[in-house]
């Protein structure tokens, strides 16, 4: 008796145990590397968007041989950059590396329990979680210029970092608290030989009857109103007056990120027209349907953009890239720390800032961006190895013969030296990978940024998106809804006079 | 002889439908095409990765001792749950059963987020210790245990138990005995009731997990939103393998079948 009560405990046992195992696996994992030197530990937790950083495991021919030098990746970033803390300031970290797929899943996860240090959302992300009070600013060693180990500070793009020192929200400016990581513009990726240059130079081509069913738009509401408010100020914001006017800039960011009542509707009506006319809202399918020709343009992020070329590219297939006249939008993914991860602790706070600066060295920047395939914020500062990178990928071969000056001064320098930033590349990548790798500074100029719309706006927003999206029930005809009742009613009767008939019988 | 043909040919447009889409990623699993779309050539590149990376090879495994380890307290607990309301009293019998009832017909999104909220949002219990996520899945599992586990008790022969009883065995003994025994088969497919429905799940898991474990599909549903290159593909690779192992669980599991029924009808 007593040894089969002792058998049933052992089998209960088991289950508890194997039930257990996960989190056991789990835990010993954690806690497997770091033993030795238990006290001088930390431990980050960085939550950055699918794929978005080099993991490593390059084959020898990807090597990227630059006049200063190779680069390969070798291992995933996050194992040389444990290694690089620990001979730099000898002390062991440990990183909890997680992904999300969007941004709002990132602001869900936060909410419901999740705690991260360090995270790599987007710019209006980034302005909401500034504006909830749930960022940590970045210390004041993070700035300093003459630590070598900032390569953050000394390599970021001037351009970029104006645009961070400008740009405010709450009364706090934005690079107080963010590190940027990648940037890039929205365009229109577009078929050549279907679409002339100069039809998809204007965010009107998404409505335009002449490609009925041949161009996919973003399925998500921040990109398709964009889109449409560019579309109806297309006049406005092309005018001359409008140009060359003083205060051209905020002007132009006003125009894009107006959320008045009448622009709204007006908005819906233009989406519903696009959604008559186009051949799908996608969130993903768009860059396949490039490639296989299935479709003559689509709203695109130049990062993805660049890799929807490189593809077609492969199967000598040729596609290209174009920037709307009216306005582009400017869009940025950066670095941020939460204050309910990392709090007080110093010595975290000094490892999420070693890790922005690891990933800004100039190597790990080229590591990131061929991984990627979007656009750094970094130029390198006095390291030339970036521009180089971006001259290896792009710049003419020797004895090509339609070759271009494709000047990126605005990127890489400080202003004060001109002429020394620029590719000879073949004439065809003025509007190729190259224009949407590092747009032209005269695209850049027409560029904007999204704001971060309040609830009331954003409400309004929603509600128009889910009346462009879903089914409008207004829009039905009185005489549909009355027959669509009167149809109910009579099922219903059907029903019950069976029932009751069954019952009788 | 129409109604022949319009019957097959009803039968192969479903079969199309539901298999033609498994079968276009099977094909582009074995090629080294980056999208859906032209095929330079044949390449088993996908099923490398799949199997050599460290990120991947840990998110199967994760998700297979879950859904094990999840199965196996299910089992346990649907299993008593079951044999206890078999033995009670009406009343509560029939009490129990509309208990069980709710988190089956439940969304999976309530079962998730209300977890999620009761456990880490009031109680403060950290996601990282993966009770939240265990909680969820078992909660998710052990009904559909329990209804597997119901029918084989009614069929049962009480009596065998009470002779059981009569001949000296404690109550105990002539459960684990003689009632399990005769259950065995209900638990068993429960067992792999709860099997499966841990592997499908994906919002328990996306309220409760850890952030920095994944389970095949929540990793999948972020795969596809962000990724562009090598992963995304090995995904393919990841859907072919689980069909196969579905099909010839199923295969298997038919031909044994047809196998005891022809010795049951031989005897």
């Amino acid at each position: 008796m007593t040894e089969k009560k002792r058998k049933i405990a052992a089998i209960l046992a088991c289950c508890m145990t194997v039930s257990l195992l996960p989190a056991f696996s789990m835990r010993a994992e954690a806690s497997g590397n770091g033993e030795e030197d238990k006290g001088r530990e930390v431990t980050l937790r960085v939550s950055n968007w699918e794929e978005y950083i080099d993991l490593g495991g390059w084959d020898e021919e990807e090597t990227i041989e630059l006049d200063s030098g190779d680069v390969i990746g070798e291992r995933s970033m996050i194992e040389d950059f444990k290694e690089w803390y620990y001979e730099t300031y000898g002390i062991r970290v440990k990183v909890e590396y997680s992904t999300f797929g969007t941004n709002e899943d990132l602001y869900n996860m936060l909410t419901l329990g999740d705690t991260f240090d360090l995270v790599c959302p987007s710019e209006y992300m980034i302005m909401k979680l500034m504006t909830e009070n749930r960022l940590l600013p970045l210390s004041e060693e993070f700035f300093h210029t003459s630590d070598k180990n900032n390569y953050y500070i000394n390599g970021v793009s001037p351009y970029i970092q104006s645009v961070f020192e400008n740009s405010e929200i709450d009364g706090k400016k934005w690079s107080d608290y963010a590190a940027g990581y990648m940037w890039g513009i929205t365009g229109i990726v577009y078929n050549p030989e279907m679409v002339s240059g100069e039809e998809a130079s204007s965010w009107k081509i998404l409505s335009d009857p002449a490609f009925h069913r041949q161009i996919t738009i973003k399925d998500n509401v921040r990109d398709s109103y964009f889109a449409a408010v560019g579309a109806i100020k297309s006049d406005l914001l092309t005018s001359e007056e409008f140009l060359n006017s003083p205060d051209y800039l905020q002007n132009l960011e006003r125009e894009m990120n107006d959320t008045a009542p009448e622009i709204i509707s007006k908005v819906q009506e233009y989406l519903q027209d696009v959604k008559d006319n186009c051949y799908s809202f996608e969130s993903d399918s768009g860059k396949a349907d490039m490639i296989t020709g299935k479709v003559a343009a689509n709203y695109q992020w130049s990062g993805d953009a660049v890799y929807t070329m490189d593809q077609a590219d492969e199967d000598d297939f040729t596609l290209a890239f174009a920037v709307p006249e009216e306005s582009t939008n400017i869009y940025f993914d950066g670095w941020v720390m939460l204050k309910n991860g990392i709090g007080e602790d110093a010595a975290k706070q000094h490892a999420a800032e070693a890790f922005i600066n690891f990933n800004s060295r100039a190597d790990n920047v080229i590591r990131n961006m061929y991984y990627i395939g979007y656009t750094s914020v970094i130029s390198g500062g006095d390291d030339s190895r970036i521009f180089e990178y971006a001259d290896w990928c792009y710049g003419a071969e020797d004895g090509e013969e339609a070759v271009m000056d494709y000047d990126l001064g605005y990127f890489f320098s400080d202003g004060e030296e001109d002429g020394e930033y620029i590719i000879s590349a073949p004439a065809d990548q003025a509007y190729r990978q190259l224009f949407a790798q590092y747009p032209t500074e005269e695209a850049i100029s027409r560029s904007s940024i999204m704001a971060c719309f309040d609830e009331e706006q954003t409400k309004a927003i929603n509600q128009m998106w889910i009346n462009v999206r879903c089914y409008n029930i207004h829009d039905m005809p009185g005489w549909v809804r009355v027959f669509a009742i009167a149809a109910v009613c009579v099922a219903a009767g059907i029903g019950i006079w069976r029932k009751k008939h069954s019952f009788y019988r | 002889m129409i109604r022949k043909i319009w019957k097959s040919t009803v039968m192969t447009a479903i079969l199309l439908f539901l298999y033609l889409p498994i079968l276009v990623l099977a094909v582009y699993s074995f090629t080294d095409a980056s999208n859906i779309g032209a095929i330079r050539g044949f390449s088993l590149q996908n099923y490398v990765t799949l199997f050599t990376t460290p990120e991947l090879v840990r998110m199967i495994l994760g998700t297979i001792v879950l859904a094990l380890s999840s199965a196996a307290i299910a089992t346990v607990l649907g299993t008593l749950g079951a044999i206890g309301s078999f033995y009670s009293k009406k009343g509560m019998a029939s009490a129990i059963t509309t208990m069980n009832q709710i988190p089956v017909v439940n969304a999976d999104v309530v079962t998730g987020f209300s977890i999620c909220i009761l456990l880490v949002v009031v109680l403060g219990v950290s996601k990282d210790t993966f009770i939240p996520l265990a909680a969820g899945h078992v909660t998710l599992c052990a009904p559909f245990v329990f209804l597997s586990v119901i029918p084989k008790l009614k069929q049962m022969d009480s009596s065998i138990y009470e002779a059981a009883l009569d001949l000296g065995a404690s109550p105990f003994t002539a459960l684990v005995k003689v009632v399990i025994p005769q259950i065995m088969p209900g638990i068993v497919s429960g067992f792999a009731l709860a099997v499966t429905l841990s592997l499908d799940d994906y919002f328990v898991a996306t309220y409760t997990k850890p952030a920095t474990f994944d389970t095949i599909s929540t990793y999948v549903v972020n795969a596809t939103k962000g990724a562009q290159t090598t992963i995304k593909t090995a995904l393919w690779a990841l859907s072919t393998v689980l069909f196969l192992a579905v099909a010839l669980t199923v295969a298997v599991m038919n031909v044994r079948a047809e196998k005891r029924s022809r010795e049951g009808n031989g005897v």
